[in-house]
């Protein structure tokens, strides 16, 4: 075993590295595992407005308006009307609705609308126009049906609403558990660290004067890319340990208890094949520290921004997407997705899972085979 | 011990190999002289089968050299040219790399490193690192690196290239004291005082052929330079230089630049029977040298070409 434990004694005297890159692109998941958690939230917040409503008509309908907009914005008193367009300007309120005298005659049954002064360049005033559409449509329905405005006015007080019953196919209640996201970005944290670090390792043993000392001594070719294969095997699975171990640290519990933990750390260790096999290929096909660096740092990137990582795959064009198939990264992700989705599996997307894993292993297969082939034309120059 | 016969390699269309023959004996130094690019190391390519040949056989120790001779491969050190070690390891880890792939036993393997570390020299820099080691200790760690073992055969393809003379002369000791201890020694390169120091029998080598073999002395006698005299600071005429060549045992006679060089088939009074023509006919001149053939003599002779160019 002495071509394993020399890899090995090279990879403990670059271990310094290795974390220096785990720490890196661990800090760079998280960082941006928060960014993306915080843009989600403010998406989907819900947005009040200061507004100010006057009142010329003075009726049940109007009053009806009125209440309706101060349940879900702030509507403001005035002293007087002329004062409104000074608070506009002072940006003190972003939105003036004008009921007109007679409005049932004008706007309820006449198909006018209230009149509207919104401040410039407020997107929020397209959503109050929606709302107050809306509530006339309503009031408009209701007086087609030949109800009073009494009885309109009780309908609405009467607060009933229609029942809404969600129902959660994915069992998570529409929540991703937060390990997802690190399982999302472990695709550039174990394609760009083992990468960088074996393919450094590999490049010391391809030395041509070194590859032909070896080639040379009394240990079969066969043998010495065997205890290659193992000792790669031996680096990624300890590279993937510590990605797990550091996440059962960070998620704890909910990560352990996950149901479909198997799945994701299936996908993982299929995963880390992949990376492992590209590793292999750079080593064998780049010479030199910098041009691995920028080998490594194209592929890890650009696989990570065409098949989902930085983006998620939901934002991803179809074109892109077209691309991005022929990446295993891009069948990690839709796993990953999957899993992130759903609490339970159903066959057919098991079925998925199943074809994502095959298709990553016959990409990191196709890498192998590559690396055999293009060392064996080596070994012929 | 090593077997050639008619190894023919091809580059594509250049011919790197033309019909080599060479036959190596047990205990002997044995050179490989050549220009740059004359072939030897394509040589030791075919003979460690780290090459595929087109045509002819090679046997090592009798039997047929192949890539899956890994007995034979184990009684062979190799010492390439470049510095072929790792950056990572120290010199105690470098050597014992190299030495595992080889030695299985953990003990024996630890006593040859030591016994490689102590013939180079390299005892206080074991926990050293390669980067920080000059150039000479390098090398040493290099040939360290491929004795270790204790090979029966060991190739070594240039190894004092780039080497400082101090570094050189303790290399050449190494070889010859590895030879004393049992080692036969394939040495290739292209400086012939090198090869005139140590070894026992040489092969010229150039184009990928084998243009003559035989020792130090057996070379030079093939040709038919005895002696060359070089004057310096001589004004001559042309019926003088055709004076000159007319002398007994002068076969040639070469003017340029106010130097005269005299080859001398005969290697008895040519000095005093020119210095005599000198005198009588009151040419003066500057410095005189004589020298006995040397192996770039027996390439020039034979190739018509310098060794170095």
């Amino acid at each position: 075993m002495t071509v394993f434990k020399g890899y090995m004694k090279i990879t403990k005297r670059n271990l310094g590295m290795v974390f220096l890159y785990f720490i890196i692109f661990y800090t760079m998941a998280v960082a941006m595992q928060n960014t993306y958690e915080s843009q989600e939230l403010d998406n989907f917040s819900a947005v009040k407005i200061d507004m100010a409503v006057v009142d010329e008509d003075q009726g049940e309908l109007a009053q009806l308006l009125e209440s309706y907009l101060n349940e879900i914005h702030n509507v403001k008193a005035y002293s007087d009307e002329d004062s409104l367009q000074e608070e506009m300007f002072y940006s003190n309120i972003e939105y003036i609705v004008r009921i007109p005298k007679d409005l049932e005659k004008k706007v309820i049954l006449g198909g006018e609308t209230v009149t509207v002064t919104a401040k410039p360049g407020s997107y929020t005033s397209f959503y109050v126009d929606q709302q107050i559409n809306s509530f006339l449509n309503s009031l408009r329905t209701y007086k087609a049906a030949g109800f009073s405005d009494v009885e309109i006015k009780e309908i609405i007080h009467s607060g009933d609403e229609a029942e809404l019953n969600l129902v959660d196919f994915g069992g998570r209640g529409g929540v991703e558990p937060q390990h997802s996201f690190m399982f999302r970005f472990l695709p550039y944290i174990m394609i760009a660290a083992l990468s960088y670090v074996l393919s450094y390792i590999l490049s010391a043993f391809n030395n041509p004067d070194t590859r032909n000392r070896m080639r040379a001594s009394a240990i079969s070719q066969r043998r010495q890319m065997l205890e290659s294969f193992l000792a790669f095997c031996v680096i990624g699975l300890c590279f993937w340990c510590l990605c797990m171990g550091f996440s059962v640290l960070v998620y704890g519990k909910a990560f352990l208890e996950d149901s479909l933990l198997v799945y994701y750390l299936i996908n993982s260790l299929v995963l880390m094949v992949v990376a492992l096999s590209i590793a292999f290929l750079i080593g064998l096909l780049v010479k030199g520290n910098a041009a691995i660096n920028g080998v490594v740092n194209v592929i890890s990137l650009g696989m990570s921004f065409v098949c989902g990582v930085f983006v998620p795959l939901a934002a991803l064009g179809s074109s892109v997407k077209k691309i991005a198939q022929f990446m295993p990264v891009y069948w990690y992700e839709i796993i990953n997705d999957m899993l992130a989705k759903s609490g339970k599996l159903s066959e057919t997307m098991k079925v998925t899972i199943y074809k994502g894993y095959g298709i990553q292993l016959l990409f990191a297969a196709a890498c192998i085979c590559t690396a055999l082939a293009v060392g064996r034309l080596k070994s012929q120059e | 011990m090593i077997k050639i016969e008619n190894l023919v390699k091809r580059y594509g269309d250049l011919l790197a190999l033309d019909h080599l023959n060479l036959e190596i004996q047990e205990g002997e130094i044995f050179g490989l002289l050549g220009p740059n690019g004359s072939g030897k190391s394509t040589a030791i390519g075919c003979m460690l089968a780290l090459l595929k040949y087109d045509k002819g056989s090679i046997e090592i120790f009798g039997k047929e050299m192949t890539p899956d001779s890994y007995e034979a491969k184990r009684q062979i050190g190799v010492i390439f040219q470049n510095v072929a070690v790792f950056e990572e390891l120290t010199v105690y880890e470098n050597i014992d790399y190299f030495c595992g792939l080889y030695i299985k036993d953990k003990e024996m393997k630890k006593q040859y490193v030591k016994e490689a570390i102590e013939f180079v020299g390299l005892e206080s820099f074991q926990k050293i690192r390669p980067k920080k080691l000059s150039g000479g200790l390098l090398r040493r760690l290099n040939i360290a690196c491929g004795i270790a073992h204790k090979p029966k055969l060991i190739i070594m393809d240039e190894p004092t290239v780039a080497v400082d003379p101090q570094s050189r002369n303790k290399i050449l000791e190494g070889i010859q004291e590895l030879n004393r201890q049992g080692s036969t020694i394939i040495y290739t390169t292209h400086y012939m005082e090198e090869v005139e120091q140590i070894c026992n029998r040489i092969a010229i080598i150039d184009h990928g052929r084998s243009i003559a073999v035989g020792t130090k002395e057996e070379l030079k006698k093939m040709i038919k330079t005895g002696e060359t005299i070089t004057i310096e600071g001589i004004q001559l005429k042309e019926s003088q230089i055709s004076e000159i060549k007319e002398i007994r045992h002068v076969f040639q006679a070469e003017y340029e630049d106010e130097k005269l060089i005299v080859r001398c088939s005969g290697t008895k009074h040519n000095l005093v029977r020119i210095l005599n023509y000198m005198q009588e006919n009151e040419i003066s001149f500057g410095q005189v040298f004589s020298q006995l053939p040397t192996l770039n003599d027996v390439f020039l002779e034979i190739t018509g070409k310098q060794l170095r160019d």
